[in-house]
C-alpha cells in the first residue's frame, strides 16, 4: 500500500521543495564549473579540484532546506511514517544536487587537458561533497529537533556555510582539502569517509520520528 | 455487550499523566475519562491544554502515567500507528505551506491519512471543504487566504478520513460568528458517534457544543462534569448591579448596560441564574479550589458549592 | 529614544545569536588547535605579514555576523508579525537604523579577538617586525560591513535563503583574491597575498591596506545607506550621501590596484643588490650575522644553526671568520622558469661591508614547509661554506653535493637543531631522487641525491655526539667528493644503499 502513496505523494512533496536555494543551488556552481570553458581556459588538476570544491559548496546550498516543512505541526499526528516522508524529501533534493555536481565535474574536466583529465580524481572529489552533503542533512536534522519539524534550516543554512568555511582556515586544512594523488591524498580519503560515515549515522538516529517532548513554541532567533 | 464494548473502544482514559518541560511541569498527574460526544477543555494560558491535547494526539509523550486511546496504547509503536489511523488533530495555529491551494493541501493530507486511491481522495478534499465552507476557494493558494479562512483549512485537514476521535486545539480562533456557528453545527454532528476534544477560551462553545467539560488549571484537573454542573459552581453567587461592586471577585459590564458580579453577594442584591463562564471564573479564584478532600483530583461539585 | 533602546536589545541580541557564538567558538578553537600543534617554539612570526593573517580568520565572525543580523533585521517577517510591525510608531528607517547599530557590536568583539592575536603573536620569543594598525582595523571593519551586509540584504528581501547566499558570494571574492583571479586581490573583503612569497621589510611592502580600508568603509556606508532607503528613510540627504559613496568605493577600489610606486621599484632593487646599505650587523663569535634592522632578533635563530654546525667540525677546520647576511631576492618564488639572483652585485656588497662570502639567509623561517624548507637551505649553504673552507669565497660554483662531501655537508645541516632535521625528513617525504635546495627560490640551488640522502636520514637516527666523534676522525676524507657514499657511510658507522655509486652515473658527479 506504501508504494501507491508513495508514488502520489512525489507531486506534493516537490512542491514543499524550496525552490529559490534549488534555484542558486543550480545556477551558481554550473556557472563556476562552465566559466573556464567559455574563457577557453585550460585548467590544471589542482584548480579543476578546487573549482569543483566550491562547486560543491555551492550544489549542498539547497539540501540545507531540504526538510524545512511549515506545516509539520499539522501533519505531526499522521499514519504516513515522518522518517519516509524526510527520506523522500531529501531524495528530491539531493539527486537533483547529485547531478548537478556531476555536471559541474563533467565541464570542469571538459577545461582540462586531455593528458591531466587522468589527474582529476572524481571519486575521491565525490566523497568530499557527499560528506559535505550528509554532515549539512545532520545539521538540519538537529534544526529540526529544535524547532519542532518545522525548521531544519535555522541550524543547516548557517552551517553549510560556516563549516566549508572553518575546514579552509583550519591548520589541518591542506590535509583535509589534499592536492588530487599528492602526499596526503590516500590520508585524508579515509578521513572524509570517517566523517561520511559518522554523519550518516547520527543522521539516521536524528531523522527517525520520536515524539519525544518538544515545548510546542518554535525557537525565536 | 456490543454496544458496550464499542463505547468502551471509543473511550479516551488517561491514568495519572504527567508531562514535563525541563523544570516546569505541564500536567500533573491528570487522570480522566472521556466518552462518545463533544468534550470541551476549558483553562487559563499556560493550564496545559495544548500539551494535554497533543499528548492524546501522539504528537509528544508523557513522562509519567498511562494513556488508553480507542482501546489503544499510544505509547507503543503500533499502538500509536494505529491510532493515527483513527485521529484527527488540528494544532494551535496550524502551520500551512504557502504556495499550495487548499485542495493541494488537503489532498496531501489524504495521502498522508493513506486514501491510497485518486478518486476516493478527490471525493474526500471535496466533501471536507465543502463542510468548513471552502468550495469556492477550494482553488486559492493558502497564502491569498484570509486568518479565518486558514484555520477552516486546518480543520478540514483534522477532518479528512472521518476519523473517530477528534482532538481540536482553539479550533473557532479567527472565525466570524457566522463560521463558528457553521462550526459548531459541523462538531455537534461529528460529536454523534464519535468522540470529539476541543480546547476553546469560548465558554458559548462549550454551552452550546459539550455534554462535557474539564477545566484545567496548572497542569491539574479542576473540574470534571457537565457544563450545567460547571454552572452550578456558581449558583448564589451571581449577582446584577447597576454599578461594578467594590467586593466582587469578577464584575464587568453586560450588553445591557448592567454590571454582571460574582463573589459574595452583598445583603439584598438580586441573584441571577449562573453561566458557564462564571462558573469558570469562581473556578479559577484563589478561594475556590474544587478540591473538597485536598487530594488534588479536581472533584468539585455543585454539592460543595452548597 | 525608542530606537537607541531598539539598539541596545537588538545589539545584546546579535552578541548571543547561535551563529555569531558558533562562528567565535570556531575561530577560538581553530586558533587553540593552531597554537596546540605548533607550540609556541615553533612559531617565527612576522608581524608585518601577521597583522593581515588576522583578517582572514576573521572572516568566521563576519559570516556570523552576517546571518545573525539578517535574521534579526527578517525575524518579524518570518514570525508572522509584519503587520504588527506595520503600525509601529517608531517608523520603519529607524528600526532598521537599531539593526544597523546592533551589526557595531559583533565589530568590536572582532577587534577584541584581532588585538589578542596580534599580542600573542608579538609576545613570542622569536617574533620580528611590527604589525600595521591599519591592516588591524581592516579585521574589525570587515565584520561590520557584514553586519550592515546582513541588514541591508534583510530590507531587500526576507527570504531565509539571502544570508546564507551572500556568505557563498562573499566567499567567492575572498577565493578570487587568493587565487590571483585578475582583477579580484582587492576586490573582496580581504586582499590574499600568496602564502608562498617571502616576507618583506614593512619599508618595501606594497599594500594598499589605507586604500582597502577606505575602500571598505565606503562599501559599508553604501549598504547602510542602500538599508535605509529602503526602509523610507528621507530620500533626498540620504541619496546625495550614497551617489557621494559609491563614487568613494569605486575610486578607492580603482586606487587599490595603482602599480608599485617608482621610487619603491628602485628601493626594492637597491634592498635586492645592496642589502648592506640597509642592514645592521651582530657578532657571535666566529658569526657576524648581518639583516634588516626589523629582522636582527632572527640572527638568535640563525646562530643557534650555526652554531650547531660550527660544533660538530675540528677546531683547526674552522677557518672562519664566517658571516650570514640576509638577502630578499623578489624575481624568486614565482611560476615558471627561476630566475638568477644578482650574485656578482651581492659579491660587491659582501666586500664593501667587509663581509665576503657572506651566506645567504632570506626573510623566511618556521617550521612549516615553506619555512622550514628554507631553515635547511640556509644550514646546507653554511655547512657547505664551512666545509669549503676559505677557497670558496664567493657564489658556490657547484650545483650538485657529491658523495662523501654530500653526506658531511648535509648531516651539518640537518643536525644542526631538531627543527633543521624534521625540515629534512619533511622535503624527502615530498621530494623524489633525492632533495634540492634553492636559494630563496632562485635558479641557484644545492643537490643531494637520493642515496645521500638515506645515508644522512640514517645518521640522524643515530646518537649524534657518535657520528660527530667519527666525522672529526675522518675529517679528510669525509669532506672530499671523490670519496665514495658507501666509504663515508662506513667511516660515519652506517650501510649505504646498494645502488649508491649507479645512482651518481649520469649526474654532475659523475665528472668528479
Amino acid at each position: 500500500m506504501r508504494g501507491p502513496l508513495t508514488t502520489a505523494l512525489v507531486p506534493h512533496l516537490l512542491r514543499l521543495t524550496p525552490r529559490t536555494p534549488m534555484a542558486l543551488g543550480t545556477a551558481t556552481p554550473l556557472a563556476v564549473a562552465v566559466l573556464p570553458l567559455a574563457l577557453s581556459t585550460h585548467l590544471a588538476p589542482g584548480d579543476a579540484a578546487l573549482l569543483l570544491r566550491v562547486a560543491a559548496v555551492l550544489c549542498v546550498f539547497p539540501v540545507a532546506f531540504a526538510l524545512d516543512d511549515p506545516a509539520a505541526d499539522t501533519t505531526a499526528t499522521v499514519p504516513f511514517p515522518a522518517t519516509v516522508r524526510r527520506l523522500l524529501r531529501l531524495a528530491l533534493v539531493c539527486v537533483p544536487s547529485a547531478m548537478t555536481w556531476t555536471t559541474c565535474a563533467l565541464l570542469l574536466r571538459a577545461a582540462m587537458h586531455p593528458y591531466d583529465r587522468i589527474a582529476l580524481p572524481l571519486p575521491g572529489l565525490a566523497l568530499e561533497a557527499a560528506a559535505l552533503a550528509t554532515a549539512t542533512i545532520l545539521l538540519s536534522a538537529l534544526g529540526l529537533r529544535r524547532s519542532g519539524g518545522e525548521r531544519g534550516s535555522a541550524l543547516a543554512a548557517p552551517g553549510s556555510v560556516l563549516l566549508p568555511l572553518a575546514l579552509a582556515l583550519s591548520p589541518a586544512r591542506e590535509q583535509l582539502f589534499a592536492v588530487p594523488y599528492g602526499e596526503s591524498w590516500h590520508a585524508s580519503r579515509w578521513l572524509w569517509a570517517s566523517a561520511l560515515t559518522v554523519a550518516a549515522g547520527l543522521t539516521a538516529v536524528l531523522l527517525q520520528e520520536r515524539p519525544r517532548l518538544n515545548s510546542p513554541v518554535s525557537v525565536t532567533t | 455487550m456490543e454496544s458496550e464494548e464499542r463505547s468502551a473502544a471509543q473511550q479516551v482514559g488517561l491514568d495519572r499523566v504527567g508531562v514535563r518541560y525541563g523544570r516546569r511541569t505541564a500536567l500533573r498527574e491528570v487522570s480522566l475519562s472521556l466518552g462518545r460526544g463533544v468534550t470541551g477543555l476549558l483553562g487559563p494560558n499556560g493550564a496545559g491544554k495544548t500539551t494535554l491535547l497533543r499528548t492524546l494526539a501522539t504528537a509528544s509523550t508523557p513522562d509519567t502515567g498511562t494513556l488508553s486511546v480507542l482501546g489503544l496504547d499510544p505509547l507503543t509503536p503500533t499502538g500509536r500507528q494505529a491510532l493515527r489511523r483513527r485521529l484527527g488533530y488540528l494544532p494551535q495555529n496550524p502551520g500551512l505551506p504557502s504556495h499550495f491551494t487548499a485542495y493541494d493541501f488537503i489532498d496531501y493530507v489524504g495521502i498522508l491519512k493513506e486514501i491510497s486511491d485518486r478518486q476516493a481522495r478527490r471525493t474526500e478534499a471535496r466533501r471536507v471543504l465543502a463542510e468548513v465552507g471552502l468550495t469556492a476557494d477550494r482553488g486559492r493558494r493558502i497564502r491569498k487566504l484570509s486568518g479565518g479562512m486558514r484555520q477552516r483549512v486546518g480543520l478540514a485537514a483534522a477532518i479528512v478520513g472521518d476519523p473517530e476521535l477528534l482532538i481540536l486545539d482553539e479550533p473557532t480562533v479567527g472565525l466570524d460568528p457566522e463560521q463558528r456557528l457553521r462550526f459548531r453545527e459541523l462538531i455537534a454532528g461529528l460529536g454523534e458517534g464519535r468522540t470529539v476534544l476541543l480546547s476553546t477560551h469560548q465558554t458559548e462553545d462549550v454551552a452550546a457544543l459539550c455534554h462535557k467539560v474539564v477545566v484545567l488549571d496548572h497542569g491539574t484537573v479542576r473540574f470534571q462534569g457537565t457544563p450545567a454542573e460547571l454552572a452550578l459552581l456558581a449558583r448564589g453567587r451571581v449577582w446584577s448591579s447597576g454599578e461594578r461592586a467594590p467586593g466582587a471577585l469578577a464584575a464587568w459590564r453586560t450588553g445591557v448596560g448592567t454590571f454582571r458580579n460574582i463573589g459574595v453577594p452583598p445583603t439584598g442584591a438580586s441573584l441571577v441564574e449562573p453561566t458557564i463562564e462564571d462558573g469558570y471564573l469562581l473556578l479559577l479564584d484563589g478561594d475556590g479550589d474544587g478540591d473538597r478532600n485536598g487530594d488534588g483530583d479536581g472533584d468539585r461539585t455543585p454539592a460543595d458549592a452548597a | 529614544m525608542s530606537a537607541r533602546a531598539m539598539a541596545r536589545v537588538e545589539s545584546a541580541r546579535a552578541l548571543r545569536h547561535p551563529a555569531f557564538l558558533v562562528a567565535v567558538l570556531l575561530y577560538a578553537a581553530l586558533w587553540a588547535y593552531e597554537a596546540w600543534s605548533e607550540g609556541w617554539s615553533g612559531q617565527y612570526p612576522v608581524l608585518q605579514d601577521e597583522d593581515r593573517y588576522t583578517q582572514v580568520t576573521l572572516l568566521l565572525p563576519a559570516v556570523g555576523a552576517l546571518i545573525g543580523t539578517n535574521l534579526a533585521a527578517t525575524r518579524m517577517h518570518r514570525h508572522g508579525a509584519q503587520p504588527l510591525c506595520e503600525v509601529l510608531a517608531l517608523p520603519l528607517w529607524r528600526r532598521t537604523l537599531a539593526h544597523l547599530a546592533a551589526a557595531v557590536p559583533p565589530a568590536l568583539v572582532a577587534a577584541v579577538l584581532t588585538g589578542a592575536r596580534i599580542l600573542y603573536a608579538a609576545t613570542a620569543p622569536t617574533a620580528v617586525g611590527s604589525p600595521s594598525p591599519v591592516e588591524l582595523v581592516t579585521g574589525p571593519v570587515v565584520v561590520l560591513l557584514a553586519g550592515c551586509a546582513g541588514v541591508a540584504l534583510a530590507r531587500f528581501t526576507p527570504s531565509a535563503t539571502a544570508g546564507p547566499f551572500a556568505v557563498l558570494f562573499l566567499g567567492a571574492l575572498v577565493l578570487s583574491s587568493a587565487l590571483g583571479a585578475r582583477g579580484m586581490k582587492w576586490v573582496g573583503p580581504v586582499g590574499v597575498e600568496s602564502e608562498f612569497a617571502a616576507p618583506l621589510p614593512a619599508g618595501l611592502m606594497h599594500r594598499p591596506a589605507l586604500t582597502h580600508l577606505a575602500y571598505l568603509a565606503a562599501v559599508t556606508g553604501v549598504l547602510v545607506l542602500l538599508a535605509l532607503l529602503r526602509s523610507g528613510a528621507r530620500p533626498l540627504p540620504a541619496r546625495a550621501a550614497l551617489v557621494l559613496l559609491v563614487a568613494t568605493a569605486v575610486v578607492t577600489g580603482a586606487v587599490q590596484y595603482r602599480p608599485l610606486p617608482d621610487d619603491l621599484a628602485a628601493r626594492r632593487a637597491d634592498a635586492e643588490r645592496h642589502p648592506g646599505d640597509r642592514q645592521r650587523c651582530r657578532v657571535a663569535g666566529q658569526v657576524t650575522f648581518c639583516a634588516f634592522p626589523e629582522f636582527l632578533n632572527r640572527a638568535e635563530d640563525w646562530r643557534r644553526v650555526t652554531d650547531g654546525i660550527l660544533g660538530r667540525v675540528p677546531a683547526a677546520e674552522r677557518t672562519g671568520p664566517y658571516a650570514v647576511r640576509q638577502r630578499l631576492f623578489l624575481a624568486g618564488g614565482g611560476e615558471g622558469v627561476s630566475a638568477t639572483p644578482p650574485l656578482q652585485a651581492w659579491a660587491q656588497d659582501d666586500t664593501r661591508h667587509r663581509t665576503p662570502g657572506a651566506v645567504t639567509v632570506g626573510t623566511g623561517w618556521g617550521t612549516d614547509d615553506i619555512g622550514g624548507g628554507e631553515m635547511l637551505s640556509f644550514a646546507v649553504r653554511f655547512a657547505d661554506r664551512v666545509v669549503s673552507g676559505p677557497g670558496r669565497e664567493g657564489a658556490p660554483t657547484g650545483s650538485m653535493l657529491c658523495r662523501a662531501r654530500a653526506v658531511t655537508v648535509l648531516w651539518l645541516a640537518a643536525q644542526a637543531t631538531p627543527e633543521t632535521a624534521d625540515a629534512l625528513r619533511s622535503l624527502d617525504r615530498r621530494s623524489f631522487g633525492g632533495v634540492t635546495l634553492t636559494t630563496l627560490e632562485s635558479s641557484q640551488a644545492l643537490s643531494v641525491s637520493d642515496p645521500e640522502v638515506r645515508v644522512v636520514l640514517d645518521l640522524l637516527d643515530r646518537p649524534t655526539a657518535e657520528v660527530g666523534d667519527r666525522l672529526k676522525s675522518s675529517w679528510p676524507a669525509l669532506t672530499d667528493d671523490r670519496t665514495s657514499t658507501e666509504r663515508a657511510a662506513r667511516l660515519l658507522g652506517v650501510s649505504a644503499p646498494a645502488n649508491a655509486e649507479q645512482a651518481s652515473e649520469g649526474t654532475l658527479c659523475a665528472a668528479r
